[in-house]
């Protein structure tokens, strides 16, 4: 390889391998910003799951808040079972360019006493 | 001698001849003005009814119509208010140039119920009006249309000294909807401003007490304050001596929840107020401060009544896990059985598997109440190993213990044991645990229960809430004609269940009795008959439905218009967005639920559009009410403008939009609420929806 192309391709492949590894990872927290809309092209994925939480006054909705604050969390959409810690159903929608399932899981699973993935699938 | 006495007589008949000529001549016009008076007397008085029509009539088109009424003539507030914004002008005219004082009030109120701003000066010069009620009236005119434009005028009534304590009053709430920062620092000084006991006894009089008014309205505009400083005025009104004061200032500690607030709530807990002792521990719970642990597991021992002791084992258990299980193990062991008997319930309440424990030990009480409590309880912690403890209560003589005792098995069982409510409590001769049992079986979809949960809705001896998800599952034929049938013989409040279950020949039943209805002029029965055909999505009917649009009572015709557009009326669809732009303020909330019931996908995208229009509006009573259209149509994306509602600049939008998001009690809309919690960092919009979802889980 002539050693002028050598100095453009190495920033080049690196500047690369470090973007790749970030879109792997979780988006941070992103402090100073609001609640803001999500284009509808950014693709996403839902994942469900049989959820005891840790029982506690408000327990579903401290779990809520403790997982928003990833923002690639889209969506958290709970059973009927309104009061109860135990024994809930929980669909967690997110943005599958910017996270994977078995990050939510992970995530969600340190949130949480029990956390059973049901199924996974794509929304288009 | 006798020439003299004809001389005499002569004189005489002279001086009386003169007035008797004038009075012949004027005989004739007494006798034309006489008949005038007597034919005046023979004519009709004009038909007060047939005036008023035809004021109303007028007002659109002359602006001068109301200037010369009298009460005889005035048209009714809902008449004059159902023409929309097209009487503003009229409105105006009246305000400032009829003489009865009881007529310009009228005005000045219909005013600010139509939220038109084009009246603002009008209502602003107005404030000058002689009368104290109408002054009143102009100042909850432009508390309904708050604008920075109003402060002087306004302020310039509030400096009267001779002006009256109500009107200063109301000036006051109006500030604070202003989003002014000049009303800010005069609502920050009334605060402080407390009347004299020596000023209050002189003969003039200080007048009342604002200092809770004030802070109410600065409460309202705390969004334009630093945060330090609003902390400061709440610690300030926890402190003073004016009871509705330190009860307004407890709930807005409750919602900064700043901890820098717990040094003033603290001796609020040993006021001899009930109110404001239960408050200031409900806030510390709230705050969340450990800080308060110490001052509250202090009051424990000295607590006489059920519900602070409740407040303050729910705030230790949110602020010292571990302080809250020592104080609840000793009230589980108190001597009063009504103590122990609370324990019992917080244990429950709190849901922790330490609970299990307290709550066998209370199942050994000598009091049956406290046992009772501990039942329940036990059925709360959701936990399987509280069955063995609940079995030996299944066959108890006391009904209650055994009542209680199924259901929290139920519960605790992950809902297993039905055959425990049917078999033990359905088949109970008592109606009122059979009615519990029923309720409860109809919510596991039990159809053993189908006929008793439809004799007790037929016979409102049970709520539509309290069977509704049943009868959505059952799928037998008796349900949906039975339900149509009562909806037939006037139970109105079935509409929206009839429209979901569609059974056959309800189209026919309701068209028929939206005919009947519309003669009758029963307008209430009408509307709900419209509904129902627009439900049910037939457009062949759509012909009976046309005379509504002609109909001058605006809500009729909103009803006929939305029921149209869903049976594919186009031309419906225009009259309902110029509806709109015409309607009263005050009646946007009603509009814009109307227009949420429309479910048809092609009616909601043409509509979308000019929805998102009317949103963008500056008229924050238009846009709000079109943004919570849309909020039932597509919350996800609707919610935004919500929250840009609650971060607004104007007192006036922030609090609309609290107040749509209230109404809307959907399970999506509290999902949107706590991810927009979760991520929000604006301190007063955080504590709005921290408020928001505090409501939705209380209930």
């Amino acid at each position: 390889m002539m050693p002028a192309m050598r100095t453009i391709l190495v920033p080049v492949i690196g500047i690369f391998l470090l973007l790749s590894s970030c879109a792997a990872q979780p988006l941070a927290l992103d402090p100073g910003k609001p609640d803001l809309p999500v284009p509808p092209q950014e693709p996403r994925a839902e994942l469900r799951a049989a959820v005891d939480l840790v029982p506690t006054q408000g327990c579903e909705e401290k779990f809520d808040l403790a997982l928003y604050q990833n923002r690639s969390i889209d969506l958290i959409q709970w059973d009927d079972q309104r009061g109860a810690c135990a024994g809930r159903k929980v669909a967690i929608r997110y943005l599958s360019s910017k996270i994977t399932a078995n990050q939510v899981q992970s995530a969600a699973s340190r949130l949480a006493r029990r956390f059973t993935p049901e199924t996974q699938g794509s929304k288009p | 001698m006798n020439t003299k006495k004809r001389t005499s007589r002569a004189r005489t008949r002279k001086r009386w001849l003169a007035p008797l000529v004038v009075a012949l001549g004027l005989l004739p016009t007494v006798g034309a003005v006489w008949n005038a008076y007597a034919q005046e007397g023979d004519q009709e008085a004009p038909n007060p009814v047939e005036a008023r029509k035809r004021v109303l009539a007028k007002i659109p088109d002359d602006p001068s119509v109301l200037i010369n009424v009298t009460d005889r003539e005035i048209p009714s507030s809902p008449d004059i208010l159902n023409l929309g914004k097209r009487s503003t002008k009229a409105l105006e005219k009246c305000l400032t140039d009829n003489v009865d004082a009881g007529i310009r009030q009228m005005c000045a109120i219909l005013l600010g119920n139509l939220g038109d701003r084009r009246a603002l000066p009008t209502l602003q010069s107005a404030l000058e009006d002689w009368e104290a009620p109408v002054r009143r009236s102009v100042v909850y005119a432009l508390f309904r249309m708050p604008d920075r434009s109003s402060y002087e005028p306004l302020m310039k009534v509030f400096a009267r000294k001779d002006e009256e304590p109500e009107s200063r009053m109301a000036i006051l709430r109006t500030f604070g909807a202003l989003s002014d920062h000049r009303a800010v620092a005069l609502l920050r000084k009334e605060l402080r401003h407390k009347p004299s006991k020596a000023a209050e006894e002189s003969e003039e009089g200080a007048g009342p007490d604002m200092r809770a008014q004030a802070f109410h309205a600065l409460w309202r505009s705390r969004h334009l304050m630093a945060q330090g400083t609003l902390t400061g005025d709440v610690a300030y009104a926890l402190g003073s001596d004016n009871i509705e004061l330190q009860l307004a200032a407890i709930e807005a500690a409750a919602e900064l929840r700043a901890p820098q607030l717990v040094p003033a709530l603290i001796p609020l807990m040993d006021r001899p107020q009930s109110r404001v002792r239960n408050r200031a521990v409900y806030a510390l719970g709230l705050i969340g401060d450990k800080a308060a642990t110490k001052a509250l597991l202090g009051l424990v021992p000295r607590v006489r009544e059920s519900r602070i002791l409740n407040n303050i084992a729910f705030a230790l258990e949110r602020l010292d896990h571990d302080a809250f299980f020592v104080a609840i193990r000793q009230l589980i062991e108190h001597k009063q059985a009504m103590i122990r008997l609370n324990a019992a319930y917080v244990v429950g309440d709190v849901k922790q598997a330490e609970g299990l424990a307290l709550l066998r030990k209370s199942l050994e009480d000598p009091n049956d109440l406290v046992k009772t409590s501990a039942i329940v309880a036990l059925g709360k912690l959701n936990s399987p190993e509280a069955i063995p403890l609940l079995e030996k209560y299944v066959d108890s003589p006391n009904l209650a213990m055994k009542q209680e005792a199924i259901y929290s098995i139920y519960k605790a069982s992950g809902g297993k044991r039905l055959d425990l409510i049917h078999d033990k409590l359905f088949s109970s001769r008592n109606d009122a645990v059979k009615r519990r049992a029923a309720i409860e079986l109809g919510k596991a979809g039990d159809t053993r229960a189908r006929d008793y949960l439809l004799n007790c809705l037929e016979a409102s001896r049970c709520h539509l809430d309290e069977v509704d998800s049943y009868l959505h599952k059952d799928k037998d034929t008796a349900v949906p004609g039975r339900l149509l049938l009562a909806w037939a013989k006037g139970r109105s409040d079935l509409t929206d269940i009839v429209a979901d279950l569609k059974p056959a020949g309800a189209l026919n039943l309701a068209i028929s009795d939206v005919d009947s209805a519309m003669s009758q002029g029963r307008t209430s029965r009408a509307k709900t008959s419209i509904d129902l055909v627009g439900d049910l999505g037939d457009p062949s009917v759509k012909g009976r439905l046309q005379p509504g649009l002609a109909a001058t009572d605006t809500w009729l015709r909103l009803h006929a218009e939305v029921a149209l557009a869903r049976l594919g009326e186009t031309a419906a669809e225009a009259a309902l967005m110029a509806e709109f732009d015409n309607l009263a303020g005050v009646w946007m909330p009603g509009f814009a639920s109307a227009l949420a019931k429309i479910e048809e996908p092609p009616v909601r995208a043409r509509l979308t559009a000019e929805l998102v229009k009317r949103e963008a509006l500056a008229d924050v009573d238009v846009a709000l009410a079109a943004a919570s259209v849309r909020l039932a149509w597509d919350p996800e994306n609707a919610f935004f403008r919500f929250l840009n509602a609650l971060a607004s600049a104007q007192a006036r939008e922030r609090d609309l939009a609290e107040r749509y998001i209230r109404h809307d009690r959907t399970a999506k809309v509290t999902f949107l609420l706590r991810r927009a919690l979760a991520r929000e960092t604006r301190p007063a919009t955080r504590d709005r929806l921290r408020k928001l979802l505090d409501g939705r889980e209380a209930t």
